[in-house]
């Protein structure tokens, strides 16, 4: 009898919850936002795969505005068969536009919804993002992942920082410090990171460049992975980064002189004109590119000082690193703080030729 | 009804008494719940990046207050039943062993509605809270009922079925910030004592040894497995703490209502998108032993107040669980819920239990 029972309330119980069977909802895998041409409302556009049969989909596309997301939801709901599910979400792009103007109730409704995960990719894009979204790139986005693998693969084994849906949140949340986001370019058949875009608060306010990208890696984070083409007078060639770590100095409290020493190891794989097989040369070379890396370390910094922005979270570092931390104080002198750079550079091995 | 049976101490038959070592687990399954979800968030409101202090702190606590627990009751003998009614006599002790017993059911209601929140908030949205009440309520029933060494074995198999959530925690140190725990003791000893007392509430339920001691074979050499169980959960709650802290920045770890779930979300595997599905629903598990333990504990003082028994009393009581938390509708009442359960455990731990600590010390032991 109690046995009975059970099993009763089995299949009692099993109808409770909502269920999401996979053929039966729309998998929306990315998403982008633009400004609409109605004053305050916004646009928005998901990129949705169609099963045609078992092997083979179609990536789909569709668009609406609304004042919030929700309501663009709402809209795109009413133009589907099936419902929106945004569970297996990868990213989400923003038009430069847009971004200018503010994203973080955007965001924030994103951030709200427990089917949203933190390591989704966060992008903004240089055209409008439904026309990055509506391509197929000669059929490359079939899969619906081409945007996330695209900016996955160059965090792994290139240039771009780590970056992600987390490291906005934490960044946009911190006291002293601003979130950064890949930039996004679509070229003829393809899309391109051209570089970073900078944020004060949620909007977005400049870009470094695809040649920044790696600079600002190295003041970002430790890596293991990255390659960096430098130039002078005599020869030009490419250093490929094997290890990179950072540590900060405060040199002079409080908050007015700040070291951030890097160290790089490396080897080089491509250079012209010289023979790098001799060591008194390849010191010669190790002293310019560190030049040329503390200059460009600068500069970058220079920069986001005269924005009156901390991407790489500076002040983060100096309040680990000072008792009684003041973060109003930090920030009504940041621009005027004394940020020195100084690379440590080791070039190992030259590639597998002498 | 015989209210003189808590006069006497509880006489416990040799088979339904459990092995000391087991001790361990009942202590690290009743204090580990729901509150490791978010307890983070609340000590870091007031100490930030030295939250892992108070929780060490707090451990070391929490092993002074279990040291003067096994005291009393070696010295006195059978449970806090028997010596509420040595110590303050027949008619005080009913009203004070039934604040305890109404105490330890609190804590049941507690850790269930929070655990329904939680899956409210994320899995099932518009989930009726009986539901989920009634399937635990129910299985907390049914393990009490059958006596307090299935309750041991559950609190084994709790243990060893979800202690590798803890590597779960491997992702967000690595994805993590090492500056967010620096600089060192950079608050004043408000905001410790502050963090220190809010800390309390996660480490409730090894106060159920008070009512579980004559259970024990030899329970004086139970007392280093209490103590053990207690450090370990220390220890749980130490990385827990440290991988939420350089997880998150101060500001966005404020924001968060269960932080642990939101770290689970960067975890991923080939198989798994999303890690916190899979979290929350072992979760169940861990509360399913808290439930059961508080459940025949608050049943246990029925018995030895009221001759009731336990077979017969955890029906009310169970569905007194199952009711209570569709009082708890949103999100600040839970909070409340949680505060008040915290406060009573502040003082039940910090006041009350060295306040019996000193009359044990004036008064002659019972078996001497």
């Amino acid at each position: 009898m109690k046995k009975i029972i059970l099993l009763f309330m089995c299949f009692l119980l099993s109808g409770c919850a909502e269920r999401e069977i996979l053929d039966d909802i729309t998998i929306v895998r990315t998403l982008g936002f633009d400004k609409a041409s109605k004053d305050n409302e916004i646009k928005g556009t998901i990129n949705y795969p169609i099963f045609i049969n078992e092997q083979t989909f179609k990536m789909k596309y569709l668009s609406a505005s609304g004042e919030t997301s929700k309501e663009i939801r709402n809209e795109l709901n009413e133009m589907t068969a099936r419902p929106l599910f945004v569970g297996k979400l990868n990213t989400v792009l923003f038009s430069e536009k847009l971004a200018r103007e503010g994203i973080m109730e955007t965001l924030d409704t994103l951030q709200r919804d427990p089917g949203v995960g933190r390591a989704i990719y966060l992008g903004i894009t240089k055209q409008s993002a439904e026309s990055v979204l509506s391509d197929d790139y000669d059929q490359i986005n079939l899969d619906g992942n081409y945007f996330s693998n695209l900016i996955k693969q160059n965090e792994n084994y290139s240039n771009l920082p780590y970056l992600n849906f987390h490291t906005f949140l934490y960044a946009f949340f911190a006291d002293c410090m601003d979130p950064v986001m890949p930039y996004l370019s679509k070229k003829s058949n393809a899309v391109k990171i051209t570089g970073l875009a900078l944020f004060k608060n949620d909007k977005m306010v400049g870009t470094i460049n695809e040649h920044q990208i790696l600079i600002f890696k190295t003041l970002y984070q430790k890596f293991n992975e990255g390659s960096y083409q430098f130039k002078s007078k005599n020869y030009k060639g490419n250093l490929e980064i094997l290890k990179s770590k950072l540590h900060y100095k405060i040199i002079k409290k409080p908050h007015q002189k700040v070291m951030i020493a890097v160290d790089v190891k490396g080897r080089l794989t491509e250079y012209t004109k010289v023979n790098a097989g001799d060591p008194k040369v390849v010191k010669g070379i190790e002293n310019t590119i560190k030049k040329e890396l503390e200059n460009n370390a600068s500069e970058l910094i220079r920069k986001f000082q005269d924005l009156n922005i901390d991407p790489l979270g500076i002040g983060e570092h100096v309040r680990s690193q000072t008792r009684g931390f003041n973060s109003k104080k930090w920030l009504d002198q940041y621009q005027n703080t004394d940020i020195q750079v100084v690379y440590n550079l080791k070039i190992s091995e030259s590639g597998i030729s002498q | 009804m015989n209210l003189n049976k808590s006069k006497f101490p509880p006489q416990v038959h040799e088979n339904a008494k459990i092995a000391p070592e087991l001790v361990f687990f009942l202590v690290i399954g009743a204090q580990v719940g729901v509150g490791i979800l978010g307890f983070v968030r609340y000590i870091a409101k007031f100490v930030n990046q030295d939250s892992w202090l108070v929780v060490i702190v707090g451990g070391l606590g929490i092993h002074l207050v279990i040291w003067m627990m096994f005291s009393i009751l070696n010295k006195h003998g059978g449970d806090i039943f028997n010596i509420h009614h040595q110590f303050f006599g027949k008619w005080l002790s009913i009203p004070l062993s039934m604040m305890l017993s109404l105490y330890y059911l609190a804590t049941a209601v507690v850790v269930l509605r929070t655990f329904i929140e939680a899956v409210q908030n994320w899995m099932f949205p518009g989930l009726p809270t009986w539901t989920l009440s009634l399937i635990f309520a129910g299985l907390a029933y049914y393990i009490v009922s059958k006596g307090f060494r299935v309750i041991t074995g559950i609190a084994f198999f709790s243990f060893v079925l979800t202690v590798w959530i803890l590597f779960t925690h491997y992702f967000p140190i690595k994805h993590g910030h090492v500056i967010n725990l620096m600089p060192f003791l950079d608050h004043g000893l408000g905001d410790f004592y502050q963090a220190f007392k809010v800390m309390v509430l996660s480490f409730i339920g090894f106060e159920y040894l008070l009512a579980y001691y004559p259970h024990i074979q030899d329970p004086k050499k139970a007392q280093k497995w209490a103590h053990f169980g207690s450090a370990s959960t220390t220890v749980i709650y130490l990385i827990t703490t440290i991988s939420t802290l350089m997880y998150f920045s101060p500001k966005q770890l404020q924001g968060l209502t269960w932080p642990t779930l939101q770290e689970w979300k960067i975890v991923t595997f080939p198989f798994i998108e999303r890690f916190e599905y899979i979290g929350i629903s072992f979760f169940g598990i861990v509360i399913l032993i808290n439930l059961a333990l508080a459940l025949w504990a608050s049943c246990r003082g029925l018995n030895r107040v009221f001759d009731i028994k336990i077979r017969i009393s955890v029906f009310p009581v169970s569905l007194i669980l199952l009711l209570a938390p569709a009082f708890f509708t949103t999100r600040f009442q839970v909070d409340e819920l949680n505060n008040y359960t915290g406060k009573m455990g502040y003082y039940l731990f910090y006041a009350y239990i060295p306040l019996l600590f000193i009359i044990s010390i004036f008064k002659k032991g019972a078996n001497k």
